[in-house]
């Protein structure tokens, strides 16, 4: 027997119900479906772009992919060699450390980061991320010696504008109780905004020459290494360290120092997915017991094909037929529907950009989630009901027709 | 085995109900029926009539014994093998006529023949040929409720006659007809079996339309006796 027949007869069953019983279970089970389908293909771009955008921000501007920090906390020629290899998209030199900022009374804690002057040129992720905002002194791009950039909000509650001079204060000394501060004027060159507000409110991004000589250790010095692939960093930490004959230890991942906060990220995902995807059993249980009832309703239908030759293995797939129609015919609307909203998240302005920091919603559309999504919804719907068909195998042939 | 031999029963025994209280039925039946020959089979209610026709139709299995559908023995058979034995040598009439109400008359004739295996096409084409044959050419578009109970049994006919089916098996086919409506019925019944060589085992309690058959036979206690 082939699927031609069982999809007529599915698909006239499923009709048929229709216009006896109006909007009829299998329409509501369809609607409700592609709710589901619509709300977690909405929900996860949502997710994703907030994710996914705060990620890669946080790999461009923050942390990199890998970090390799010299042994002896000194610039090194390997890092030409480094740059070089394939799959390395970027090699910066960068310090890291934390400063003391004072500007007209005002005093706030701010991490330092010292950058060559011509790592937006070295590095184009961290110079498309890095949004340099007007009124810079001098050409724009990161500070000469004896300049800062300061985050936006930084500024703004410093009161400082470009051509400002501020104070930083940097520790020097052999040991904890002997540090002694000292305050190094520095002229603001301009500021930046990246979108997230504990970068625009909390960085200084400075000369390396300046940071080195004035507020960085040995064990500060680092090289932001950026990659091709960013899910390549343990295979490329293993072959750059094997390259260059460094120690595999002085190669961190982006993994290695984000893994609590992105598998939170991943966590709260799953958890979403699960919730919203409830909806798929709720639909399931209702298809389950519809075609329980319509199995019923066919009783004689059913009885009467397998005495006229019909399996009744064969039978039972109409019925899966008809879930397999709701779900895709629910897979097909609630993944355009869901589409639309996710382009709509995108496009419209929904949320005050001064009250949430954000200039739009972030919604970002992973095809194979689209595709898991849509598949979990036909799988639930034509599981559900191959599951209730099985009576269609049970019924006794003979006493249906002799009772009739 | 003979090719003449279109039904056969061979040491029967079936019974009804639970092991407390069984029902017999048949108890060491044997009987056949001749290919292009025409058996009718009277008898009271509860002496088993639908129970050896669904015997034939291999719908219900022997406790014990044998049945052979032209010359075929049932008794090993599996379900897939019985459903292709019911689709290719069985036409099947009930007293009800079973139509699908979703599905218009020609469809009701043709989804057999298209379950079967055979393309669509042609078994449309079979379908409106028998539902000519049966009458009802302009009623081929009609749905069940719209056709009154003597064109619904046709419609049932041209079903069980869609597979080209050697034997038929028909469980009182005019039981809920008028006398018009029941004797078109009969005529088109019989006609098979005097016009397409086909086979014919006939329940009813109609002995009119017994008696117009080429065998009248009266089942009682498990036997087949001449009316």
């Amino acid at each position: 027997m082939t699927a031609g027949p069982l999809l007529f007869l599915a698909g006239r069953y499923l009709r048929s119900r229709r216009k006896h019983r109006g909007v009829g279970a299998p329409l509501l089970s369809l609607l409700g479906l592609a709710v589901g389908v619509l709300t977690l293909n909405a929900v996860l771009a949502v997710m994703n772009g907030f994710q996914l955008t705060f990620i890669e921000s946080l790999l461009e501007l923050s942390s990199s992919h890998l970090r390799w920090t010299p042994g002896d906390g000194q610039p090194s020629a390997d890092a030409t060699l480094l740059a070089a290899q394939p799959g390395v998209r970027a090699v910066v030199p960068t310090t890291e450390g934390q400063t003391l900022i004072t500007a007209v009374g005002a005093r706030r804690g701010a991490v330092l980061r010292g950058f060559p002057a011509n790592a937006l040129a070295l590095d184009r992720g961290l110079a498309s991320h890095l949004g340099l905002n007007p009124g810079f002194i001098g050409s724009r791009g990161l500070p000469a010696p004896g300049e800062v950039l300061l985050g936006g909000e930084l500024a703004r509650g410093l009161g400082v504008i470009p051509g400002d001079h501020v104070q930083l204060t940097a520790l020097s000394g052999q040991a904890f109780s002997l540090l002694k501060p000292h305050l190094v004027d520095m002229t603001v060159k301009g500021t930046f905004s990246t979108g997230y507000y504990e970068i625009d409110a909390g960085w200084i991004l400075a000369n390396l020459d300046d940071t080195r000589e004035a507020f960085a250790g040995p064990s500060d010095f680092f090289y932001a290494v950026k990659l091709d692939n960013g899910n390549a960093d343990r295979v490329l930490a293993d072959r750059l360290a094997a390259v260059i004959g460094r120690p595999r230890p002085e190669f961190s991942t982006w993994r290695d120092y984000n893994t609590a906060f992105f598998g939170a990220l991943r966590t709260e995902k799953a958890v979403m997915m699960v919730l919203v995807g409830l909806i798929f059993f709720v639909v399931g249980v209702n298809i389950y017991f519809g075609q329980k009832r319509a199995v019923a309703e066919h009783r004689e239908d059913l009885a009467l094909w397998a005495a006229v030759g019909a399996r009744p293995r064969r039978l039972r797939l109409i019925f899966a037929l008809e879930g397999l129609i709701v779900g895709m015919g629910a897979a097909a609307l609630g993944t355009i529907l869901g589409l639309a909203a996710s382009w709509g998240f995108g496009s419209l302005n929904l949320l005050s950009s001064e009250a949430f920091y954000l200039p739009a919603l972030p919604a970002r559309v992973l095809p194979h989630e689209v595709v898991l999504v849509a598949l979990a919804c036909i799988a639930s719907s034509t599981g559900a009901a191959w599951l209730a068909s099985a009576g269609v195998t049970r019924i006794p042939v003979a006493e249906v027709l002799r009772s009739e | 085995m003979s090719e003449s031999i279109a039904l056969e029963f061979r040491g029967v025994f079936k019974t009804f109900g639970g092991t407390d209280e069984p029902v017999v039925l048949f108890e060491g039946f044997d009987w056949s029926l001749g290919s292009g020959q025409s058996v009718a089979v009277v008898g009271e209610s509860g002496a088993g009539k639908t129970t050896l026709l669904h015997l034939a139709a291999t719908l219900e299995r022997p406790d014990s014994g044998e049945v052979l559908v032209g010359g075929q023995p049932t008794a090993g058979l599996d379900e897939r093998a019985l459903s292709v034995l019911r689709t290719n040598a069985l036409g099947l009439v009930f007293q009800f006529h079973f139509l699908l109400k979703e599905f218009t008359v020609v469809e009701n004739v043709a989804i057999p023949s298209w379950l079967a295996g055979v393309p669509r096409k042609e078994s449309w084409d079979r379908a409106r040929r028998l539902v000519s044959l049966v009458g009802l050419e302009k009623r081929s578009g009609h749905y069940p409720y719209q056709l009154s109970g003597g064109e619904r049994q046709r419609v049932a006919l041209a079903r069980a006659l869609v597979n080209d089916p050697a034997l038929i098996l028909a469980d009182e086919p005019t039981g809920n007809l008028d006398v018009r409506h029941a004797r078109a019925v009969q005529d088109l019944l019989l006609d098979l079996v005097t016009k397409e060589g086909k086979s014919l085992l006939l329940v009813t309690h109609d002995q009119d339309f017994a008696s117009r058959t080429g065998l009248a036979l009266r089942l009682e206690a498990g036997r087949l006796v001449p009316l």
